[in-house]
Formats: C-alpha cells, structure tokens, sequence
C-alpha cells in the first residue's frame, strides 16, 4: 500500500484526536477544579450544535456566525450547570455527582429534542468550513479536517501558555491543586470553578461543532439520533484520553488523545480481526487505564485527597 | 430531610402495610382488566421496567455502586427468550432460570475488575463494558438475529394462554412482586446488611470485617441476575426483539434513563422502580401524540431527578412515606394536603395534555 | 485587633465549635492551643470565611467580617498560612508566590520582591517545582506566600507539623522579624511548648469550646488541660 494512503489515514485520525483533544482537554480542566466527572459533557456540547442548526436552517445568520453562537451557548449551559447545580454537591458524594451529571446530561439532549421539536431521523446540516479536499503530497483530505487539526493545535496552543502564565490561568490551576489555599490567597474559588466550566463547555461544544456539520464531507453534515443522546459516542476515547492522564494532567490527555485517534484510525490497515475489532481494543485499554490508577502517577496522595474533598 | 418516624408496635405496622399494599395490589390486578387492552400492555411495560430497575436497586441503591449496565444484561436475558422460548420451546421460568444463569460469567467477569474500583471508575468501567459487549456479543448474529431481529413468544401454562396482553400483564405482575418481596429479603440478610455498610463508608465497613470487594461483586451479580430475568420478561412484552436498545448505553440512552426513572421512583426501596416506572410510561402514554411534549416530559424528568438527588434521598417512596405519616399524625390536615398535592398534579397534567390537542 | 464573640459552627448537621470568643490585641501573639479535633483550624476557616458561621460574630480592625468572602478577608489584611499542605505543588516557586499575590493585582510584583528579601533561600530555587521540596522549604514557602499578601494579622495552622526542630526554629526566626514590624499573630500548635515560648497569651480548646484563656505562663501550670494534648501528640506521631 502507498505511503500516500497511510498518509491521508492518518491525517484523518489527528482530526479524530483533535475533536477528542478538545473534549478530554475539557473533561480535565473540569474534574481538576471542581471534581465533576463530566458525564454531562456531550450533551452540554450538543446544545451548541443544535442552536447552530436552529440558526442556520431558517437562513437567518449565516454560518460562521451562527457557530460561534452555538459556541457561546455551550459555554453558557455549562456555566448554568456548574452554578445552577454542580457547586451545591459536596465533592465528596461521588455517586451523588455522577448520577447528578447523568441527568444534567439527559436534560441538555432532552432540551436538544426539544429544540429540534421532536424530528426523529436524520437532519441535514450546513456546514460552516468548505467541503473541499486538500492535496498535501499526495494525501487526499477534506479542508474541515486539516481545519479541526489546526483549531485544535491552536486551541492548545492558546490554553497551555494561558495556564501556564496569566494571573487568570495560575490562579485557575492554584484552585486545581488547592482549593483552600487558593481561596486563602483571596482567589474566588468559585468564579474560577465556573471559568473552567466556561472553557470547558465551549470546548466541547466547538468540538462538536466542527465534528457534526461536517460529517458528511461535501455535502455538509448529518445530525442523527446518535449524535442526540447524553452520552456521545466519542465521550468513551474522550475519557479514555483523559483517563491516561489520570484526569490529572493535561499534556498526557493530550498525548492519550493523540494515540486514540490516530491509532484507532490507523489500525484500520490492520489485518481483518483486528481492523475489524478496532473499538473493543479502545475498550480494552480504557480498562486497563481504569485498572492502573494513572491518577497515582499525576499526583501525589495529599492532592488526590484534596480532589476529592 | 428529617423525617418525623411514628413508631407503632411490628404487628400493628406490619398489618397496616399488609393492609395497604393488599389494597394497592388489588387495585394493580384489577385496574387494566377493566380498562384496555392497551392499558394492560403498558401495565407490563411498567412491571417489567420495574424488574430491571429492581438490579439497579441492589447495585446502586444498596451498594452504592453505579452500574450502567443494567441493558446489557437484560439484552442477554431478551436474546435468551427468543432462543429458548421460542426456537426450543423451553417455557419461560426456565428461559428465566436460564439467562439469569448465563448472566453470571459475564457479571464475574465485569465485576472482577469493576469491584476494584471506588466511585466514578466502578461506573466509567461498566459503561466501557457495556460498550464493548455491543460491540461484541450483540453485533454476533446468530445471537441477535442481525438488523431484523427475532421473534419471541408468550408462554402458554396449562390451560392458560399468556399471547394476550391482559393476562400477560398479570404474569409480569405477579413476577415482579415475587423479585420486589426477594430483595426486601435480601437487604434483611446478612449480606444485605453488608452491602448498606459498603454503601454508607467502604473503609469502615472493611474495619467492620465486611469482605468489601466480594460484597460489591455478589450486589454485582445479583443485579446482572435480575436484569437478565426482566430481560426474557421484556422479550416476551415486545414479541419481537433487535438488538440495537441493549447494544450501547448511549444510543437509546436507555441505561441512562432506568438510572433516572428508579432514583426518582425512590434508590433504596424495592417499590421505587415500581412508582418511577409508573410516572414516566403513564405520562409518556398520555403524551403519546405530542413528540415534542415527550422530550418535554423527559426534560422536567431529568430536573426532577436532580431536585430527588439534591433534596429527596429516598425519592417518591420516600416523599409518600412522609405524606402518610403526615396523615396517621393527623388525619383532617394531612389528609386535605396531600389530596392539594394531588389535585394540583392532575390539573398541570391535565393543562398539559389539553394544550397538546 | 481581631474579636470573636459567640461563635457557632456547624459542618452539615453536625456542630462543631460551641460559643467561641476569643480577642487578639495589636502587636499581640496568642496560641490556640487543644487537642486533636478541638476545631481549631475550624475556627481560622471560620475567621477566613472558607467555612459558613451558623451564629455569632468575626470583626476584625472594627469591622465587622462574618461570612464575608475569603477574598474580602484576605483584602482587610488578615491573612491565614494553611496547614499541612499551603503550597501548590505542581507549581514552581516563583508561580508560587505570583499566584499567592493574586488579591494584590497588579502590585504584586514589587511585594514579590520585597518578600523574597526576607526569604534569602527561596530566591535560589525561584524555578524548582514547590511539589520536590522538603518539608521545611515548602513550609518557608507557604509563610512567604502569606508574607507577600502583607498581613496585619496572621493565623498560622501548624507552623511545626512535621518539621525538624532546627528548621522550626529557622521559621520562627523569619517570623519574629515580622512581628517586629508590628505583624500580629495566631498561632494553632499542637506543640504546646513551641506555641507557648512564643506566645504571651494562650486559648485552649476541648470539643468544640474554649475551656481556657489567660497568659500563657497560667496554662503551663494547669497539668489537667494539658495532658490530654500530650497524651494524643505522643499517640499520634
């Protein structure tokens, strides 16, 4: 098989990273401040991508604008949810916080169905990025995946360094590893909190957006009962890239999300059991994950126990 | 919420609940025999939706572990019934019998690796099992059937013919009583009485010399037992069976909504699957016409769920127990509000159902 | 300086600190001292408005600070080192103190400076990850991280907790420095004799209430008070 082929697979796998990059990195920054595990996060994107079909289907605004509405409007439900519900749950109720998530999750689809009044099947979309293909030395991809590799190396690439040096992003972190120390250095722990859930939200929901109106190449996309359920079908390698990280540390979710996009892309040139078999192998390493506590390995006891307090 | 307890002497309480449910069950049997059919068939519905809420009862509610694989295992037990049943003629306990048995590897397997985990882990690992048990065992046609499906039969017993909707309302009826009354026993038991500890704090229970991994694999496999039971129940409801419902947790979110309906019906009592299922279907039913008024019902559903989470431990159980408590304390003021409370749910429910024409 | 009157605090339906006042005057180190569990870090989390007060009053320079956001505490100058674990640890040091400026905006450069003067030693390890230091350098960080906040009045949670005496008494001497300057100071120890050689006057705690304040000389006498922490310290290290 040609080089150009292994190429074009593999460049549609860091498309696949990227829309995985950008939730895991959301899934993270979210757990670290306020110790939700997001099971809300797909849903919470998706709400975003169906007011960017509402926008679009009567013609109104025009695409791009549109996106960056549904943008904010994941950003918004997201901060809704942390405000509205999140910060009255002691972190120390897990289960309580996973069920919470679950049902903040099914209100967001529910919400969505709403929206969409209730259409079942198959919606058409209108893509906001050409349909195009590319040609980079002889690999053949669509203009909106190199466009989903480039936003997502350019959200990193904005967040990190934000993180890493405002006075914004280290007081962010200092919640993250601290909460009581930061709130004792006068940080307003729960503006922060909600900041993260801001970010994170719309990370998610520009995941989605650059995923859904584009699923269908040059004919732009399909939104399909898959797409409406609480939990999406790419919330799994999300978590999984997260989980390599621990739910801890952003630069191993991002490496995670790398292996699990481009791998399971790749892998399709595998030899038939394997090929075939390319999603339960991402199950299985999940499990492995879950299995080694990689949250060890990103943190020490005092911290974990701080997360979880 | 503190809950004012009366305290009557066993027997007079035992009597009074007897009394109760005696009336509520009367009414159970009777009701959809003097209604439809169709009324009957969501009878089922409702008790075969408890059976299954009853596995997430023992794992969630007693336990204190999040499965969402309740589908999963109720998949293998609808699978079951349209091999069994229908293909072999087995009759239906045994096709229960026998479901609830292949259950078992797959929940030790499952549950080997879950019982390690604490918390959010245990439910991330069964959500990733379940994914991959679609992925596998459901997507293996021979078993499934493949796109179209399977035919599954109602039973015949003796002179009795269960096809129609009616008397097949009155089996489920029957078999979700007899599993409500099992686990009321099992969380008397001893290893019910482990399983509330592991739930209420894993390390003391572990000081209590309480074996807090087997306790948590046992809650595990009882529970996939009691999914795979509702699931030959659910095959036999809807006659034909495809595989897509029980294959992922996320497609039809059905795992999702189970979890939901039972920790509004009340997490910790064997009745709550019973209310939490009866709620949504009849709702559901009422608005059958109106798509939109559905995810409509399915919205306020999810709020309520977290209002039950934040507010309610014990969910709608827990809320009727405080009505009648308010009502035995006295009578004429309970009695006047919770006839408000009901009245004003009906006229909502009315509103609604008058704007959905 | 700081009064306490009447304080009640509960942590969900369980009531931990019982009626406690308690003053600090200007220019003043007070120990609140007691046993394991007592609730004294319950009271600074109370003082700092980490925690809600169920009942009673906090003023603080005269006013009146009860449930007030940490922040607002924070920016009134009193200022709380906390125990055990003050510092970020996947943060370096100088991210340490930058982000432990945060309330001073855009002042905080200079009081970065102005601190690390005082802290000599941390200025060589500006770029060393807070989390691989020993004990005793995350601990002078954590007080040099209060330090910068420019405090009136500073409550520490366990100065000592862990440490080498040596390295205490290196702490102890950066800190008289800034009491020297008017600083003024809680301390809450469980190394009763450490607290007392410092402190003039002293508060003892027992379940949730004071049971004890005077000078401290006046509670090294009361053998019966005392035994208790003596008793737990030991069992417990």
């Amino acid at each position: 098989m040609s080089a150009s082929v292994v190429a074009q697979i593999a460049l549609i796998g860091l498309a696949k990273s990227g829309v995985i990059a950008m939730l895991a990195v959301g899934i993270v920054l979210i757990y670290r401040t306020t110790g939700v595990v997001n099971l809300a996060h797909w849903a919470i994107g998706l709400v975003g991508v169906v007011v960017y079909v509402l926008l679009t289907g009567v013609d109104v605004v025009p695409p791009l604008p549109a996106a960056a509405v549904g943008l904010a409007v994941s950003a918004l439900a997201g901060l809704l949810a942390q405000r509205l519900v999140f910060s009255r749950i002691h972190r120390g109720q897990v289960v309580t916080m996973i069920l919470v998530a679950l049902g903040v999750g099914s209100f967001f689809a529910a919400v969505s169905q709403m929206l969409l009044r209730g259409q079942r099947g198959e919606i058409i979309v209108t893509p906001f990025l050409p349909g195009s293909t590319v040609d980079i030395a002889g690999a053949v991809i669509l203009a909106s995946e190199l466009i989903t590799i480039l936003v997502a190396v350019a959200a990193c690439a904005v967040l990190l360094p934000w993180l890493k040096r405002s006075r914004s992003g280290r007081a962010l972190r200092a919640v993250a590893q601290n909460r009581e120390a930061a709130q004792l250095a006068g940080i307003d722990a729960a503006r922060y909190a909600e900041l993260a859930w801001v970010i994170g939200s719309g990370l998610a929901g520009l995941a989605l957006l650059l995923l859904i109106p584009h699923s269908a190449g040059e004919q732009g996309g399909v939104l399909s009962v898959v797409h409406l359920v609480p939990l999406g079908s790419l919330l799994i390698p999300a978590f999984g890239a997260a989980l390599v990280g621990g739910l801890i540390s952003l630069p191993a979710a991002l490496a995670g999300s790398l292996i699990f996009g481009l791998v399971q892309e790749l892998l399709i040139l595998a030899p038939p059991p394997i090929s075939d078999q390319r999603e339960v192998l991402a199950f299985v390493v999940i499990t492995v994950l879950l299995l080694l506590r990689t949250e060890r390995f990103f943190a020490s006891n005092a911290e974990l126990e701080a997360l979880r307090s | 919420m503190s809950t004012k307890v009366i305290t009557l002497t066993p027997t007079t309480q035992h009597a009074r609940r007897g009394t109760a449910l005696a009336v509520a069950l009367a009414a159970a049997a009777v009701g959809p025999l003097l209604l439809s059919d169709f009324a009957s068939f969501i009878g089922a519905r409702i008790a075969v939706t408890a059976i299954i809420g009853l596995s997430v009862i023992v794992v969630t509610g007693y336990t204190g572990q999040l499965s969402l694989m309740p589908y999963t295992f109720a998949g293998i037990g609808v699978f079951v019934a349209a091999h069994t049943i229908t293909g072999w003629g087995w009759p239906f306990w045994f096709a229960a019998a026998f479901a609830a048995a292949l259950s078992v590897p797959l929940s030790l397997l499952v549950g080997l690796v879950a019982v390690r985990l604490r918390g959010f882990y245990f439910a991330i690992a069964t959500l990733t099992f379940a994914s991959a048990v679609g992925a596998t065992l459901f997507e293996w046609d021979a078993f499934t059937g493949g796109q179209k499906g399977l035919p599954v039969s109602r039973p015949v017993i003796g002179p009795i013919d269960f096809a129609g909707d009616r008397a097949y309302y009155l089996l489920c009826l029957v078999t979700v009583l007899l599993l409500v009354w099992m686990v009321m026993g099992l969380q008397d038991s001893r290893i019910g009485r482990a399983m509330t500890a592991v739930r209420e704090n894993e390390t003391a229970a572990a000081t209590l010399g309480i074996n807090v991994m087997k306790t948590k694999l046992v809650a595990f496999m009882v529970s996939g037992m009691i999914a795979a039971i509702g699931g030959v129940f659910h095959g036999m409801l809807l006659q034909h069976v495809t595989r897509t419902p029980y294959q992922t947790p996320f497609v039809e979110a059905v795992g999702v909504t189970l979890v939901i309906l039972v920790v509004v019906g009340g997490m910790r009592s064997p009745w709550g699957p019973f209310i939490g299922a009866a709620i949504i279907y009849v709702q559901l039913e009422v608005f059958r016409t109106a798509l939109f008024l559905q995810y409509f019902i399915a919205a306020v559903t999810a709020v309520a769920f977290v209002v039950v989470l934040l507010r309610l431990p014990d969910g709608l159980v827990g809320l009727i127990k405080h009505e009648a408590a308010a009502v035995r304390r006295a009578p004429l003021r309970g009695g006047v509000r919770v006839a408000l409370i009901i009245a004003v749910n009906v006229v909502v429910l009315y509103g609604i159902w008058r704007l959905s024409r | 300086m700081l009064r306490i009157e009447g304080l009640n605090v509960s942590y969900g339906p369980v009531q931990v600190l019982f009626d406690v006042s308690l003053d600090v005057g200007e220019d003043e180190i007070v120990a609140l001292l007691g046993t394991n569990g007592a609730g004294k870090t319950t009271v600074l989390r109370a003082v700092s408005g980490v925690i809600p007060v169920s009942s009673g009053t906090i003023t603080f320079n005269g006013t009146d600070i009860t449930g007030a956001s940490p922040r607002k505490v924070v920016q009134s100058g009193l200022i709380q080192l906390p125990g055990g674990r003050g510092v970020f640890p996947g943060m370096s040091v100088r991210e340490n103190l930058d982000v432990g400026a945060h309330a001073l905006g855009a002042r905080r450069k200079r009081a970065i400076e102005a601190v690390l003067d005082e802290f000599p030693d941390l200025g060589g390890r500006l770029d060393q990850q807070a989390g691989t230091m020993s004990g005793g350098q995350q601990q002078m960080l954590a007080l040099a991280k209060s330090m910068v906040l420019e405090p009136k009045l500073l409550l520490i949670d366990e100065l000592s907790l862990g440490l080498a005496p040596k390295v205490v008494e290196q702490l102890l001497e950066t800190l008289r420095r800034y009491v020297e300057r008017g600083v003024s100071v809680v301390v809450v120890e469980q190394h009763v004799d450490l607290a007392l050689s410092i402190a003039e006057r002293a508060y003892f705690m027992e379940r949730g209430s004071i049971r004890f304040d005077g000078p401290s000389a006046e509670l090294h006498g009361r053998d019966d008070l005392l035994r208790a922490v003596f008793l737990t310290s030991t069992g417990g290290r």
